[in-house]
C-alpha cells in the first residue's frame, strides 16, 4: 500500500574481491543474507562497512570446485557438464579439504546501488549510494 | 414457461439470504485469523513451531481461542517475528500484530462487550490504515506523477497479465523488461556491468498507470473518510460497499492475499449486530481473494 519505486527491491549490492587473478565479482554469500537484507531495507555507510568487514573474514572457492567435490562423493561423471566459473564463499569443510582451491582475497569491495525509474525516457538507472573496502588480514 | 417478475426474484433472493446461516464474529474471527497467520507469516522456527502448536490447540479446543491469554501469546509471537525480521516484514504483517492485540483486548472484556470492542478497534484500524496509505501516496512524488505504477506495470510479474490485457503491451516485452532489471542488478556477477537500461512500453501503459494512480488515491481516501467519520444513519452501507469494492477489484490484480484477507476480517469485525448480510458478503470476498489464485479467475 505504501507504493514507491524507492523500496528495498530497488537497492542491491555488488561485491568484488581482489585476488591474484584480478578483481572478481561474487554473489552475496547466503550466510550474510540477513545483513544484505537489512542494508537494502535501511542503507547506511555503517552497514556497508560491516558487510565489507564480514566478507573480509571469508575465503572463497570456485563453485565448480565445490560441485566437483559433491560429484566425487556421489560417484558421478562430470564429462557432460558445461563449466562456468563463479566464486562462492567456501564452507569450513572446503577450507579444510581443498586448501589449494580456496582463494583468500587481498581485499573486498562492497557497493550499495539503488535504481530509479525515469518516466519520460523509461530508463532504469542505477546510482552508487555507499561503498566500502576492506583489506583482508 | 412462465416469466418470473424481477420483484419476485428480488423477494426470493432476500428470503434465501435471510435463511443463510449467520456468521458469529466472535467464533469466526479467531479461527480465520489463525488461517491468515498460518499462511501469511514468515516461517522462522521460533514462530512457525509455536504458531502451529497454538493453532492446533485452538482448533481442538475452540474455547481457548476466545481467551485474552491466547491472543496475548499470539501477539507476542507475531510481534516478535516482525521485530526480528523488520527488514523483510510486509506492512500488512504489522497490521496482523495490531489485530492480534485487538483480539487480546476484546477477549479480556465481559462477553457482552467483546463484539463492540472488536467493532471499534477494527474501524479505527481500517480508517487509520487507509488514511496513512493515502497520505503517504500523496506525499510521494514518484507516486503522484505516475512513475510508481508505470514502473510496476512494466516490471512486476504479478501485474503482467493485467498490464498486457488492458494496455496491449506484449507479454514478451514485459518479460524482457524484467530480464533487463535483473541484468542491472546481477549482471556484474557474469561480468556484465550495466548501470542503466531502457524499458520497452506502449502508450496504453502510461494511461493505465495514471488511472490506477488516481483510482487508488480516491478509493483509499474514501475508505479513510468513511471509516473515520462518526456513525451516521446509512453510513455503514457506504463503508461496506466501498471496502468490498476495494478488495474485490484490488486483489484481483495485486495478489497480496495476506492484506486482502486481513481487510476482510476487519470488515466482518466492524459490522454492527444487524449487519448479518454484510458479514456474509465479507466472508464471500475472503473466499474470492483465494479464488483469484486460480489462473483463469485472477489477472
Amino acid at each position: 500500500m505504501f507504493s514507491t519505486v524507492d523500496s528495498p527491491a530497488a537497492r542491491f549490492v555488488r561485491i568484488y574481491i581482489a585476488t591474484d587473478a584480478g578483481r572478481l565479482p561474487i554473489a552475496p554469500p547466503p550466510r550474510l543474507a540477513k545483513i544484505v537484507s537489512e542494508l537494502q531495507a535501511a542503507p547506511s555507510q555503517e552497514r556497508v562497512n560491516e558487510l565489507a568487514r564480514l566478507l573480509g573474514d571469508e575465503a572463497f572457492i570456485d563453485e565448480q570446485v565445490a560441485r566437483r567435490r559433491l560429484w566425487t562423493m556421489a560417484g558421478a561423471s562430470a564429462a557432460d557438464v558445461v563449466e562456468r566459473s563463479q566464486l562462492v564463499a567456501a564452507s569450513d569443510i572446503e577450507k579444510a579439504q581443498s586448501s589449494e582451491a580456496v582463494i583468500v582475497p587481498r581485499n573486498v569491495a562492497v557497493e550499495l546501488w539503488q535504481y530509479s525509474f525515469d518516466k519520460p525516457t523509461r530508463t532504469v538507472a542505477a546510482t552508487l549510494r555507499f561503498s566500502a573496502g576492506v583489506t583482508a588480514d | 414457461m412462465g416469466v418470473i417478475h424481477p420483484s419476485r426474484m428480488l423477494l426470493q433472493a432476500r428470503q434465501a439470504m435471510s435463511r443463510w446461516p449467520e456468521i458469529d464474529a466472535l467464533v469466526a474471527l479467531p479461527a480465520l485469523t489463525l488461517l491468515v497467520l498460518l499462511l501469511n507469516m514468515p516461517g522462522p522456527w521460533y514462530l512457525s513451531v509455536p504458531l502451529v502448536i497454538a493453532s492446533a490447540i485452538g482448533l481442538v479446543y475452540p474455547s481457548t481461542m476466545r481467551t485474552s491469554a491466547y491472543w496475548f501469546v499470539m501477539t507476542t509471537l507475531v510481534g516478535t517475528t516482525v521485530y526480528l525480521h523488520w527488514d523483510i516484514a510486509d506492512n500488512h504483517q504489522y497490521l496482523f500484530v495490531y489485530w492480534c492485540l485487538a483480539l487480546c483486548a476484546a477477549f479480556s472484556l465481559p462477553r457482552t462487550q467483546q463484539a463492540e470492542s472488536l467493532q471499534i478497534s477494527s474501524r479505527w484500524l481500517l480508517g487509520l490504515c487507509m488514511l496513512l496509505a493515502t497520505c503517504w501516496k500523496l506525499a510521494t512524488r514518484n507516486y503522484v506523477d505516475g512513475t510508481f505504477f508505470e514502473f510496476t506495470l512494466l516490471t512486476d510479474p504479478r501485474f503482467a497479465e493485467f498490464a498486457a490485457a488492458i494496455s496491449g503491451i506484449d507479454l514478451q516485452q514485459l518479460a524482457d523488461n524484467r530480464a533487463l532489471v535483473d541484468l542491472l542488478q546481477d549482471g556484474y556477477q557474469q561480468g556484465v556491468t550495466v548501470n542503466s537500461v531502457a524499458l520497452s512500453s506502449v502508450a496504453g501503459v502510461a494511461v493505465l498507470a495514471t488511472v490506477l494512480t488516481w483510482w487508488t488515491v480516491f478509493i483509499e481516501g474514501a475508505l479513510a473518510a468513511l471509516f473515520l467519520l462518526p456513525d451516521r444513519r446509512g453510513l455503514s452501507r457506504w463503508r461496506n460497499a466501498a471496502l468490498l469494492l476495494f478488495a474485490t477489484t484490488t486483489y484481483s490484480v495485486a495478489h497480496v492475499r495476506g492484506f486482502g484477507w486481513m481487510l476482510m476480517l476487519l470488515g466482518i469485525s466492524q459490522c454492527g449486530p444487524d449487519e448479518k448480510h454484510w458479514r456474509t458478503a465479507y466472508f464471500a470476498a475472503f473466499l474470492l481473494i483465494q479464488l483469484y489464485f486460480v489462473p483463469t479467475l485472477g489477472w
